[in-house]
């Protein structure tokens, strides 16, 4: 059974379309969710929440049809949006107190202990927080309550390497116990390198792949030859190309069947990045 | 919708100094003038006011999108406004009450059968304006709703100076004194009922409006 599973989602705009997306989160996993901005990554996410309404396709969240069990589902996820949402004027410490009144599990022992490991002070303003300090209250909140699926909204943007570390690390325990499970979506690919286990990309409102990270990280590649060398190519690897001035880079979707069938071409490793921007940037081969 | 109504409180108390600081103000002025009779609606209609404060306050925050992620529906987010408003109507009401017990017990000039009236009317017309104004919030957002908020406060004086000026140039026979001292003293509890039906209604319209919008 799949944390989340989202089939054939649909949602139009006048400028946007989100096409037939269909992808899930296995327990116990980390689903990186990436693609460019405005390729629709927190309208799906969104959808999924029912925060938007969606056309058409079906959601289901840790088993439960997302149109019939909402309220009880919620009491079961916590979300961080990509920005805090608490009122600059609260005190830190009134948090717990009205929070307690919607989660049935919420327990401020959990919500304390998260402040005093992120090192926030309680007694001050949400206002008085820098940036990385207001998402780490909101990770703490999202993580107050037990839930056991975590949906992430690019909840490291525009933090620094050392805080996005601090929380990579809280993710991490997070998934230590099998029944849960983490969607994160983020365009800071270095971020998913290092935790996901499943990456879904999306370009344009239309899922590319779903694919395992490592698997992506151990068969993808990126093949750099002249002009000529192209020419001459097996293709049956290629993905996707572009042109230089004086050479041609394509990405390739197993390096080592490429090396096989075109020896002498110089293959290297991939980053998740690199796939993106291969994806956002180049074309795509077809013979 | 506890943890709901108990977010906007503990927000409203934020903005309680400046709140606290025109009350003050206010009954120093209008008291020590024998008005304490202007005082009234005047207060009522700031408390009341107080709603499209917090509503203002969650759309800085996005706290709407936010509070949609948590075991909350559409339903208890709309309804939450609606008791937040009743409260703070309560809580003019209640004040203004005490102002007059205070302004009495000092200058002794209440006649409490129209201070009595003055509430009732000020509290029914505030519900009334809180049931025209809340669905356009949510239809429209605080920003855009503004220009509408503006001509809720207008059309109220609009309608009683019209009604006056025709009444003073028509053949429209002006009723007796002693009828309109009934209706008024009967429209302490019939304006303040009336506010609240209104209200009722103002919520199904604003309930409906919500489940239709993307946050």
């Amino acid at each position: 059974m799949e944390a989340i599973s989202i089939q054939n989602l649909k949602k139009t705009y006048d400028k946007f379309q989100l096409k037939d997306i269909s992808f899930s989160v296995p327990y116990g996993s980390i689903v990186g969710f990436i693609g460019e901005n405005g390729a629709g990554k927190s309208t799906t996410i969104k959808a999924l929440l029912n925060i938007i309404r969606r056309d058409s396709g079906n959601i289901s969240i840790l088993g439960m049809d997302i149109d019939k069990e909402e309220k009880k589902i919620k009491e079961q996820i916590g979300v961080v949006l990509d920005e805090c949402n608490f009122h600059d004027n609260l005190k830190v410490e009134t948090i717990p107190k009205f929070m307690k009144n919607i989660y049935k599990h919420w327990e401020n022992e959990i919500f304390y202990h998260y402040l005093e490991k992120f090192k926030l002070p309680a007694d001050k303003k949400v206002k008085e927080y820098s940036r990385g300090m207001k998402m780490k209250l909101s990770i703490a909140a999202a993580l107050a309550h037990k839930p056991k699926l975590l949906v992430l909204d690019e909840a490291t943007s525009g933090l620094d390497p050392i805080v996005r570390e601090e929380i990579l690390d809280i993710f991490m325990d997070f998934i230590q116990d099998e029944e849960h499970s983490i969607l994160m979506s983020s365009h800071i690919t270095s971020d998913l390198d290092k935790v996901a286990d499943y990456i879904a990309f999306i370009q344009n409102g239309e899922m590319i792949f779903v694919k395992e990270k490592d698997y992506l990280l151990e068969h993808y590649g990126i093949a750099r030859c002249t002009k000529e060398e192209w020419n001459r190519l097996q293709k049956d690897q290629v993905l996707q190309y572009r042109e230089g001035k004086f050479n041609i880079e394509t990405l390739v979707k197993d390096k080592e069947k490429f090396l096989n069938k075109n020896r002498g071409i110089v293959v290297d490793n991939v980053t998740l990045e690199e796939i993106m921007v291969f994806y956002i940037k180049g074309n795509i081969y077809r013979e | 919708m506890k943890g709901l109504f108990q977010k906007d409180i503990y927000n409203l108390i934020q903005q309680g100094k400046s709140l606290l600081y025109i009350f003050v103000i206010f009954v120093v002025v209008f008291v020590s003038q024998g008005k304490a009779d202007f005082f009234v609606p005047m207060w009522i209609t700031m408390c009341i006011m107080l709603v499209t404060t917090s509503m203002s306050l969650d759309g800085i925050a996005k706290w709407d999108t936010y509070a949609l992620t948590m075991p909350v529906t559409r339903t208890e987010l709309v309804v939450s406004k609606y008791i937040l408003g009743i409260c703070l109507t309560l809580f003019g009401v209640l004040s203004s009450f005490c102002v007059l017990i205070g302004s009495n017990f000092i200058l002794k000039n209440i006649e409490w059968k129209e201070a009595l009236i003055l509430l009732g009317v000020a509290s029914g017309i505030g519900l009334f304006y809180l049931s025209i104004i809340l669905p356009l919030l949510f239809k429209f957002g605080v920003e855009k709703a503004r220009i509408f908020m503006m001509m809720g406060y207008l059309v109220p004086f609009i309608f009683i100076y019209g009604i006056a000026f025709l009444a003073k140039n028509s053949q429209i026979p002006i009723p007796e004194e002693a009828v309109i001292e009934e209706f008024l003293t009967k429209g302490i509890v019939m304006f303040p009922v009336i506010g609240l039906l209104c209200l009722g209604v103002s919520i199904w319209i604003s309930i409906r409006i919500f489940q239709k919008i993307d946050k």
